[in-house]
């Protein structure tokens, strides 16, 4: 056989395959319809943090999102340590476990990039070498409330899926738009993992929603974008076209409301040893412009990430330079 | 025109629009085929990866933001779903007993051979570039590889198929 294009010869699908399609296609469950939730209206809204969690699958970045949907049972806040995190990594490659806990002292006032219902943030830490098979984790409020919790590989919450990718590399794939469910409190989140060379990193993102302010609740009404113009089309659904908020505004808003935010992780590895680490922000947001195939000019809004090991035998950075982010081994964090 | 076409589609779909996701289905059937048996060798494997993204893709299709892109959110789901497959069969097999199993079935065996002569790694990225056309770009980002990890294994896939079949571009 000397055929260059094996690849796009013309195949057959086998009966196996094909009978399995049909069969999941003729039996769909019935699901309700996007809601208004999800039209055009809230797509812009949700623009730039789409944006931010594109750009962090194709940086490849060992994230975290956590996405908190707004708390429609809102609550009082303690100032002190209104969110944080445990993360437990655990089924290690030699059967062991690595619990991960973010102590409380560690604030996480910077590095805060911005979306127009939500804020977030990074950190990370780093099981050096350790082959880690899943990751547990479970976050809770400032009254040590769960709010969360989930395990990976293979956990779902609010349609988001955490996958083992390999032995060692975990992604919890996002909702390629993640629900604002009313009355939901987190609706998102989102890992990946550097595959490094030497040592394993987990970074996160948090995104928080605010609770119980309302001043930051009037900065999120003045956020509502403008609708232009309004379209009944054919199937009787709404298309709107909107005029959405600055970036500026946005960032504004977000800032404001990431300033208590509280997250600290400490690493037990499976030997016992129990070591606290720390991963910090820039405090600042880059604008990536670039041109579409088409010729038309987009940009995005992503979060300056700064990653540090306190234990100090590491500070590497993340400088990402392109929105449709490479993974550079000599910019790995 | 087709890419309207589908667009109409999946607008359709995310309105829950059974047939409409059927014939997104249907008319993305080959290159799920040939991407999840790059990955996975084996076609009862690659029917469960493909059935299980079909639901995957059903439940969440009304969160998908823009039309145009089902068919890569597709096959993210679908390459995920084919690692998950990957990842449990190794999971439950001894590691260092486990060779790649070289498919038996009946079918598009002439696809299959070139597919066993290379690793995973170059099966994924050449099925990604010569069955669908992406970028080395897009593939980096489907796959979660950095452009030059991709450029690298198209190149080191096309060297090893060359050494099998001449001549490979």
């Amino acid at each position: 056989m000397n055929n260059p294009n094996i690849f796009q010869k013309e195949i057959i699908i086998p009966d196996i395959v094909r009978t399995k399609a049909e069969d999941v296609l003729a039996n769909l469950p019935d699901l309700p319809a996007a809601t208004r939730s999800s039209d055009e209206t809230k797509r812009k809204k949700k623009r730039m943090l789409i944006r931010v969690v594109a750009f962090a699958s194709a940086a490849a970045a060992a994230a975290l999102i956590f996405f908190v949907a707004r708390n429609q049972f809102a609550r009082k806040k303690s100032k002190a340590n209104p969110f944080a995190i445990t993360v437990n990594a655990q089924e290690m490659e030699d059967g062991g476990s690595l619990p991960l806990t973010y102590p409380n002292d560690f604030l996480a006032e910077k590095g805060i990039s911005c979306g127009p219902e939500t804020c977030e943030f990074s950190l990370g830490f780093d099981v050096q070498g350790e082959d880690v098979k899943s990751v547990e984790y479970s976050f809770y409020n400032s009254f040590a409330e769960v709010q969360h919790k989930g395990i990976g590989p293979s956990d779902n919450f609010h349609g988001i899926e955490i996958k083992p990718y390999y032995a060692d590399y975990f992604e919890v794939i996002p909702d390629y738009n993640p629900r604002n469910v009313p009355g939901q409190r987190y609706y998102g989140s989102y890992t990946i993992n550097y595959p490094f060379t030497d040592k394993k990193f987990f970074e996160f993102f948090l995104v928080k929603e605010i609770i119980d302010r309302p001043d930051l609740e009037q900065m999120y009404y003045d956020l509502e974008p403008e609708v232009l113009n309004e379209t009944i089309m054919p199937d009787g659904s709404i298309r709107q076209e909107v005029m959405p908020p600055s970036d500026e505004e946005i960032v504004e808003y977000y800032n404001a409301i990431f300033e208590d935010v509280v997250v600290t992780i400490t690493v037990h590895f499976s030997d016992g040893a129990v070591e606290t680490r720390y991963v910090g922000f820039r405090g600042d947001m880059i604008e990536q412009r670039w041109t579409l195939d088409d010729g038309t000019e987009d940009s995005w809004l992503y979060p300056g990430i700064e990653c540090f090991f306190l234990t100090g035998e590491e500070v590497k950075k993340i400088d990402f330079e392109h929105p449709v982010i490479q993974y550079e081994e000599t910019k790995k964090c | 025109m087709k890419n309207k076409e589908t667009e109409q589609l999946v607008y359709l779909a995310k309105t829950r629009d059974k047939d409409a996701f059927a014939e997104l289905i249907r008319r993305n059937m080959t290159q799920m085929y040939k991407v999840s048996l790059s990955i996975l060798m084996n076609d009862e494997d690659v029917a469960d990866a493909i059935q299980d993204s079909i639901l995957n893709c059903w439940e969440k299709i009304s969160t998908l933001r823009e039309e145009k892109y089902f068919s890569t959110w597709l096959i993210r789901i679908l390459i995920n779903n084919c690692y998950a497959i990957l990842n449990d069969r190794k999971r439950y097999t001894d590691l260092s007993e486990w060779e790649e199993p070289v498919s038996e079935d009946e079918y598009n065996i002439e696809l299959k051979e070139a597919m066993s002569k290379l690793d995973e790694k170059y099966r994924l990225v050449m099925t990604l570039y010569y069955v669908y056309d992406y970028k080395t770009s897009e593939i980096a980002e489907l796959a979660g590889l950095s452009k030059s990890t991709v450029t690298t294994r198209l190149q080191r896939g096309r060297e090893i198929l060359a050494k099998y079949y001449g001549d490979f571009r």
